[in-house]
């Protein structure tokens, strides 16, 4: 049975089980593990930052993922689009690279019949998933030409808007070490990432299968499992769970307390921040607790799964003040201290 | 919010779970209220098994003591416990606890939630959701929910009860008889025992005498009375004062009135019979005011006269010195006195006639007073008056008869003059010990006010009376070089050298005797320590001391080096010397030494400012000082009654001659 023979059986399927919860978290499940298994066919490790990169893909937000070079970011999401069986498109940015570049532009074409036309040349945004490798060695320019695309999954040129393919995913990965000729992100395009994933180094077991898989023989037997339509279908999925008022309201209190000029802030968020998250990290942090919720195959969301997603939801939009940069603060420790003096229970 | 959909079995752990946290919450806060609370009715009940309160006027007993304290201890913690009991707390939050201890992913919470909501509101999700939590309900463990374990702090509550238990059992055992809680402490001692000595030695000075008013001898017994109540410590500041206030009220309401006019006439009849040689004594007698000397003096006269040892010329001397005596006799001078107080009735009318506020009805009440002394002078003066119109009479008797040859007829003319002068000198002597009353009531009322604390001194001493006052006293008697007050009598020193020199600055004791007290060295600098408070009133002369008197205000600084007590006991031990002039064995107890006596010179004794000098150091002792000091005394008493002498400084000035009076001889 080809993959799009199998997509169809398991839509049916799927619709079938439309008004009944447990069977259509059984199927999220069962997806999830099969592209994950899929894909560590090829990667070895980094559990966390696939669960991650899944995340935004079932939520329908976009990741940037941090790490040295040669952790295997790259080949994580070029692997990702091979399962899939989505339209895969890579950007290396460079600080030359012009918005044109990315997002397409008008070119002057000459047809057989020697007529001229103008024809839109798409640019390499438009593809269901985008890697948009060592994103912060572009300008700022160039980089705000993934602001439209990213928010709105379309691109206007020429006072032309164009739809982006759903799913539509943009995976954007940068290098924390080279800071010479790279152009810090910019908050605004930060906002607008779901999830910013640290890529770590591997132990000691996934080198040895690195080593093993990728110096031995080729054995490439990489497969589409999920398609774009499945795709979209589990992203409805995400939607339906349900989130009781206590546990937003958790979200929330969260939220705020990672401003430093509110009540509930701990003395670090305090001393070492600016600014604190936007409403749009609280989004990003139910929409990933949501995602987590269906994999851990529960219906509601709990305050654990904020808890857990919470880090790589916020951390990429507090913006630290002064001291907090010279001090070398991580936003990890300020968001530990966030969970750990909110408590779970409202008085 | 009762769920409508309700999951029994969650349900009844929720029930569960809100209950032990009741009672958690109760028994945390309770412990923690319990410990201070038992601690303070504990220390409650030390402090008045203790009486810690008595020094501010806070006496319980400890059968009323413990009832509060139980109530400062337990109730408390009482109230906490149903506050915390009672508190409002939700199901949710129930829930939650629930979902924490059985790791259950907020599952219950999210079930009670979606539960409360209306069925046909629920979404599919919500209700798998409880479909889920019906399915982990099993895992439920409302003990590990809502632990109820030991209450921090509840080691100090107990500690705190041991306590307040043992401060409950010191009850019975230390409970005092009643009796013995109930006697009062004793009030501290008022006056220092020199100054309690010092009026003591003036009422038995004046003592009682027959013909005594009744108000002076009923006053002096009382004030005997309350002086050994003093001394015994059974009354306190204000019972004295009230007291000293009462007797001065009934003495002066039976006081004679002055007795400064009748001297005064007594003196002007001593110069009119002046001019005859024999009357002479007696009439110097009268310029002293002593009526009764000179009633003496005229009896004695009356006897040379009835015995013919008197002649012709004599005789004719005494009648015209008696004459004058009659003719000046017959003055009205009492009527100074009527006309004072028809003067003060006409201006006690005009103030009755005024509006009446309150100072005019004090200033009216002072004019009755003051009428009321005018009436009494008025009296006086007319008693005096018939008195000397009876002298006068008996005066022209005698010199009538003088006239006449008859000796006989002449000494009965100066018998009865002698007996009317002999009267009124009993009736001098009597207004003289009134007045002496008078003064000491006013002296020991002063006292005693002033006896009260100053800058925080209190009169704490006890016995010793050494309070801020008594203390100054002492330094006063060291400067002044008498024996210090309060402190007794030192023991010698013990004898040492050559056996002339024994104790401090001794004045030569026996051979192997033990020390006798030294008279004590010459203050060598006794003129520091005066600050504004201090008054010199005679400076010292000849090394002793100066006599600084010090007024309240100012604790002056002391002086260096100064006046030193002087002990007269024997001292402990035995002298290690010899005297050297003695010429058989200085070592032998029983001798046999030749006895001589040695006559002295008869002189007119040391000068009055010898006596003075050398007053201080000795102690304030010996007849040629007692002289002294009572001419002394009486002169400052007549100047501070006729002249313009603050009121205050009156004190001071009668004080500083009490403090120097004269000593008996210690033995």
């Amino acid at each position: 049975m080809t993959t799009s023979q199998e997509d169809a059986s398991e839509t049916r399927e799927a619709s079938d089980a439309k008004s009944d919860p447990e069977a259509l978290v059984e199927a999220f499940c069962v997806d999830v593990a099969r592209v994950e298994d899929e894909i560590h066919k090829r990667i070895v490790g980094q559990d966390d930052t696939l669960r991650g990169v899944l995340t935004c893909l079932l939520a329908g937000g976009h990741a940037l993922l941090e790490g040295v070079p040669g952790l295997g970011k790259t080949l994580m999401v070029r692997t990702l689009a091979d399962v899939l069986d989505l339209r895969f498109n890579r950007i290396q940015f460079t600080p030359d690279l012009m918005p044109a570049d990315i997002v397409g532009t008008n070119v002057l074409t000459e047809a057989v019949d020697g007529a001229h036309r103008v024809e839109f040349r798409e640019g390499p945004v438009f593809a269901n998933v985008v890697l948009a490798d060592e994103v912060n060695r572009a300008t700022p320019k160039t980089q705000s030409a993934l602001l439209e695309v990213m928010q709105e999954h379309s691109v206007t040129v020429s006072g032309r808007t164009r739809k982006m393919d759903e799913p539509y995913l943009v995976l954007a990965t940068q290098n924390p070490l080279e800071m010479e000729g790279t152009y810090p992100l910019p908050e605004a395009q930060l906002d607008r990432f779901l999830l910013k994933l640290q890529v770590g180094f591997p132990t000691r077991e996934e080198l040895h299968g690195i080593l093993e898989r990728t110096t031995g023989a080729m054995t490439d037997d990489i497969h589409a499992v999920l398609g774009a339509p499945r795709i979209l279908e589990m992203r409805g999925v995400v939607r339906e769970v349900a989130v009781a008022r206590h546990v937003r309201d958790y979200a929330i209190r969260l939220l705020t307390a990672t401003h430093p000029d509110h009540p509930s802030a701990p003395d670090e968020v305090r001393r070492f921040v600016r600014f604190g998250a936007s409403p749009r990290g609280a989004q990003a942090c139910l929409l990933a607790a949501r995602v987590r919720c269906l994999l851990a195959q529960r219906f509601a969301v709990a305050t654990e799964d904020l808890r857990e997603v919470m880090k790589a939801a916020l951390r990429h939009r507090l913006i630290l003040n002064f001291e907090g940069e010279a001090e070398g603060v991580a936003p990890d420790d300020l968001l530990a201290a966030v969970i750990e003096a909110v408590p779970e229970r409202a008085d | 919010m009762p769920p409508n959909d309700p999951i029994p079995s969650l349900e009844r752990a929720i029930v569960r779970v809100r209950w032990r946290l009741r009672l958690r919450a109760a028994l945390t806060l309770a412990v923690r209220v319990a410990g201070p609370s038992v601690a303070l009715g504990a220390l409650g009940l030390l402090a008045t098994h203790l009486d810690l309160g008595a020094p501010v006027g806070l006496h319980l007993p400890m059968e009323s003591a413990l009832p509060w304290a139980l109530s400062v201890a337990l109730v408390p913690p009482v109230l906490a416990a149903l506050a915390a009991a009672f508190r409002r707390r939700t199901a949710l939050d129930a829930a939650e606890r629930l979902d924490e201890a059985a790791h259950t992913a907020s599952r219950m919470a999210n079930a009670w939630v979606f539960a409360a909501t209306p069925p046909e509101e629920r979404s599919a999700f919500q209700e798998a959701a409880i479909r889920d939590a019906s399915l982990h309900v099993e895992r439920l463990d409302p003990v590990h929910a809502a632990p109820l374990g030991r209450p921090s702090g509840l080691g100090i509550v107990v500690l705190a009860l041991v306590g307040l238990v043992a401060a409950a059992s010191l009850q019975n055992p230390a409970a005092p008889p009643p009796a013995e809680a109930a006697a009062p402490s004793p009030p501290p001692m008022l006056l220092a025992p020199e100054d309690l000595q010092a009026f003591e030695d003036e009422l038995r000075e004046r003592g009682v005498h027959e013909d005594d008013p009744p108000a002076l001898s009923q006053s002096t017994r009382e004030l005997e009375r309350l002086l050994e109540e003093l001394r015994e410590r059974r009354v306190d500041e204000r019972a004295a004062l009230e007291r000293v206030d009462a007797l001065t009220r009934s003495f002066l309401e039976g006081r004679p009135a002055d007795s400064a006019v009748e001297r005064a006439r007594l003196a002007r009849l001593g110069e009119n019979l002046d001019g005859a040689s024999s009357l002479r004594a007696a009439a110097q007698a009268l310029r002293e005011g002593s009526a009764e000397r000179a009633a003496r003096e005229l009896a004695a006269e009356a006897e040379r006269a009835a015995a013919g040892e008197l002649n012709r010329a004599e005789l004719e001397r005494v009648r015209r010195a008696l004459e004058r005596a009659a003719q000046d006799a017959g003055s009205r001078e009492d009527q100074d006195a009527t006309r004072a107080r028809e003067q003060q009735e006409r201006l006690l009318r005009r103030e009755e006639q005024r509006p009446s506020t309150p100072a005019q009805r004090r200033l009216l009440e002072h004019h009755r007073r003051e009428l009321e002394r005018l009436r009494r002078e008025e009296e006086r003066a007319q008693a005096q008056r018939r008195q000397l119109e009876r002298l006068e009479r008996d005066l022209r008797d005698a010199a009538a008869q003088s006239g006449s040859s008859s000796s006989g007829s002449n000494s009965d003319g100066l018998s009865r003059a002698a007996e009317d002068l002999r009267r009124m000198g009993q009736q001098q002597a009597q207004d003289e010990r009134s007045q002496a009353m008078q003064r000491q009531l006013e002296q020991l009322r002063e006292l005693l006010r002033r006896q009260r604390p100053e800058g925080g001194q209190g009169q704490q001493g006890g016995g010793q009376g050494s309070n801020g006052a008594g203390e100054r006293r002492r330094r006063f008697s060291l400067r002044a070089g008498g024996q210090p007050v309060g402190i007794g009598r030192r023991p010698g020193q013990s004898g040492q050298g050559g056996g002339d020199d024994d104790g401090m600055g001794g004045m030569g004791g026996m051979s192997g005797a033990g020390g006798m007290g030294g008279a004590g060295g010459m203050g060598g600098d006794g003129s520091g320590g005066m600050d504004e408070g201090m008054m010199i009133l005679q400076p010292g002369s000849g090394g002793a001391a100066d006599a600084v008197l010090e007024l309240p205000g100012g604790e002056g600084t002391q002086g260096s080096g100064g006046g030193q007590g002087s002990g007269t006991e024997p001292g402990p031990g035995a002298g290690v010397g010899h005297d050297e002039t003695r010429l058989d064995d200085p070592t032998a107890i029983a001798h046999g030494l030749n006895d001589s006596r040695i006559h002295g010179q008869a002189s007119e004794g040391p000068s009055r400012s010898e006596v003075i000098d050398g007053a201080a150091a000795r102690g304030f002792v010996g007849q040629g000082y007692q002289r002294v000091y009572g001419d002394y005394r009486g002169h400052s008493e007549e100047v501070l009654e006729r002249d313009r002498v603050p009121p205050g400084y009156r004190f001071y000035v009668r004080r500083y001659f009490q403090l120097i009076r004269p000593r008996e001889v210690q033995p």
